[in-house]
């Protein structure tokens, strides 16, 4: 296969400026060299290519969108999406650590932290010598993370954590999680720090789907935390849903990517593969799969380069990136089972890529608010009527 | 230290490019083109020789202005300063006349203590931009570096790696220095970098900026042309073996020992 180009349509390209193709390119070339030669070895023994963290932070890829004060790159909205659906074009894994790292850990402490939080972490966050990790769900609790159980109490000291957190990205590797517990029923937000006493990380086995990536388990026993813990800005359930729209939004990107790359590789076999004497890419039921990819995928850029926009203009709706997260991760999933079927039986080994992309997009349709939930979302808002009750 | 790096775009084979009928080169829009593979190697050895030695960088490319993203790229990378040398007198040269505006730029940038080519174009494979710059400027031209060992205010220490082995060579400087891929792993882009680079204007210098004669640059001034175009001969003589597994072993076997393979 030649060199990844992506798949322009619509010249949809014409809609980005030079330095977010610039951004683009850069780490379209570091995903192309860096993640995919190694990646399906990572997918297979369900290990981050730890190594590439530093490297990532050289490039400025953690919490790209936030301002430079904060040792971040400051780039455009735009830019940040791009970013994200080259990394899911390589595994939406490796995607997913940056998203919670940047989308999730770093904008919770930028929206909610004091001064001296931010100071501390943000910088060292951008640089990837800090990993941090969201904990919102719980074993009991996911789409209604709002019932959550985990419970903080003031101590003289600072503030007592008891509770679990389940499925963290991130929560083994973690030097600072954000952990969202209740103070008298008010969801509010913590910075754990790892070795604390009463607090401890266990890796989730038996994953089938988002394998090269880091799922957890955090324990909370009695873990006392110092009162300069808490992030002082944090109020309610929608402090953490603002940190989800945040990264909600990569999502609605990187699942585009992952789109692209099972495209990419459907058309190339199918002008390869050979059956009853001629390329099954003439075969009209092929070219229909081909067509719906690229249709869908075209469609999905341009709902994420409008939301974009509108997210760098400051008119970005949370319901509007449900949309987004809700039809792009949908299709990027169905682009992966046709690529799959498309592919015959190469499509369900490793050296070929796609079954990795749709294992990994089973996760991407669940976490961050279901497909479902986000239904939900979008017909209370159109219908003015709540879904929820 | 000053060095200036020069670098070029390629059309990317073989998806972009196509080779007419008629023998000419038929590349598929803008996007087809790359910077050359070597040149991130290139741009990284100016930049590594900064970072010990500190001075600048400058980074010139000769041809469309569609060239203008690759030196943007590099000013990512790190690179202090861009030129781009274009215009319908300068573009289209041969490596000769690329030479020849290439140098005039140099000569224009004035004093200068390293210049930084790739060994060789991914496209025409020429490997004459090079020494053709270093002869006109009348200075030392090293080829094929694969690391530079040593450099201070007035010699340079580099290895050559050539196909009978490595040969460690010492020059004065100024002088023109080819590298070879791997001399360093190319950084990539930051978007810190990029950021900075893509509000930068890149100066450009057209003939008469440059003072040189037109005759002498671009198509008209190239005396070399490419008369024709031919891809490389489709592979042939595969031959498929058919039968059961014994036979076939024992006619490959065959074969070998009728060709003298072994
Ligand atoms: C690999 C991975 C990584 C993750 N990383 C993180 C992380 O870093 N941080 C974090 O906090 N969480 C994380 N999650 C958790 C994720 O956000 C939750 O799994 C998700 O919110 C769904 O919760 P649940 O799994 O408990 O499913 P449930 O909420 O139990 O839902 C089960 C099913 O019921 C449906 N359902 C639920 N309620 C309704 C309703 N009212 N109407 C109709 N249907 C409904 C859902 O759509 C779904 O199909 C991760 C999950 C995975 C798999």
């Amino acid at each position: 296969m030649g060199r990844f180009k992506g798949i322009d349509y619509y010249q949809v390209e014409e809609l980005f400026s030079e330095e977010e193709i610039l951004v683009r390119d850069s780490v379209r070339a570091f995903v192309t060299d860096r993640i995919m030669p190694d990646i399906e070895r990572h997918f297979d023994e369900c290990t981050l290519p730890l190594e590439l963290v530093p490297e990532l932070g050289r490039l400025g890829l953690f919490g790209a969108n936030l301002p430079e004060e904060y040792g971040c790159a400051g780039v455009s909205n735009v830019a940040y999406g791009l970013i994200m659906q080259e990394l899911e074009r390589g595994d939406s894994g490796i995607r997913s650590f940056v998203s919670v790292q940047g989308g999730l850990a770093m904008t919770g402490i930028f929206l909610f932290g004091s001064d001296e939080q931010k100071k501390r972490w943000l910088p060292a966050m951008a640089e990837g010598r800090k990993i941090g990790c969201f904990g919102l769900t719980e074993p009991d609790h996911g789409s209604d993370p709002g019932s959550m159980v985990t419970r903080a109490e003031k101590t003289s000291a600072g503030w007592l954590l008891n509770g679990a957190k389940m499925w963290i990205t991130n929560g083994s590797l973690a030097d600072v999680s954000i952990v969202w517990a209740k103070v008298d029923g008010r969801i509010r937000g913590f910075l754990v720090e790892k070795g604390t006493k009463g607090f401890t990380p266990v890796q989730q086995k038996g994953k089938y789907s988002l394998r090269a990536s880091d799922t957890s388990e955090l324990i909370l026993e009695d873990c006392e935390i110092p009162a300069k813990n808490l992030l002082p800005l944090s109020d309610g359930l929608v402090s953490p849903l603002k940190c989800l729209t945040a990264a909600r939004y990569g999502i609605a990107w990187g699942a585009i990517g992952a789109a692209m790359d099972c495209f990419d590789r459907s058309l190339a076999y199918a002008k390869e593969r050979v059956q009853f004497n001629r390329p099954i890419g003439s075969f009209q039921l092929v070219q229909e799969k081909l067509v719906y990819m690229a249709t869908e995928i075209t469609k999905g850029q341009l709902l994420a380069h409008r939301l974009g926009r509108l997210k760098d203009e400051g008119k970005m709706t949370f319901t509007q990136v449900s949309m987004a997260k809700r039809n792009n991760v949908q299709i990027a999933l169905e682009c992966a089972r046709l690529a799959r079927d498309l592919l015959g039986a190469n499509g369900i080994t490793s050296e070929y890529h796609v079954i990795r992309h749709m294992l990994n997009l089973e996760t991407v349709k669940t976490y961050e608010g279901t497909h479902d939930i986000h239904t939900l979302i979008l017909g209370t808002d159109l219908t003015g009527l709540s879904s929820f009750h | 230290m000053k060095t200036i790096v020069f670098i070029k775009e390629v059309p990317e084979t073989p998806d972009g490019v196509k080779i007419s009928d008629s023998g000419q080169l038929a590349v598929d829009g803008d996007r087809a083109f790359l910077t050359d593979p070597i040149d991130p190697y290139s741009v990284e050895t100016a930049l590594k020789i900064r970072e010990e030695k500190g001075g600048e960088v400058i980074v010139v490319s000769a041809g469309s202005t569609r060239a203008e993203k690759f030196l943007k790229e590099a000013l990512a990378m790190g690179a202090d300063e861009a030129v781009l040398l274009s215009g319908a007198e300068i573009e289209g040269g041969d490596p000769t006349a690329t030479a020849r505006a290439l140098a005039a730029a140099v000569r224009k940038s004035g004093d200068f203590d390293l210049l930084v080519v790739g060994d060789r174009a991914a496209d025409d494979n020429s490997a004459v931009v090079g020494p053709v710059l270093g002869q006109l400027l009348d200075i030392p031209v090293l080829t094929y570096v694969s690391e530079v060992r040593e450099v201070d205010a007035d010699t340079i220490r580099v290895v050559r790696t050539l196909e009978k082995g490595r040969e460690v060579v010492e020059s004065s400087l100024p002088a023109v220095v080819s590298v070879v891929k791997g001399i360093h792993e190319p950084r990539y882009p930051s978007l810190l970098g990029i950021r900075k680079a893509s509000k930068r204007e890149v100066p450009k210098w057209t003939a008469a900026d440059l003072g040189e004669d037109p005759a002498r640059l671009g198509a008209a001034g190239s005396p070399t042309r490419m008369r024709s175009l031919a891809p490389p001969p489709a592979p042939s003589g595969v031959e498929m073996i058919e039968g059961e597994v014994e036979e076939a072993a024992k006619t490959l076997v065959a074969k070998i020992i009728d060709r003298k393979v072994l």
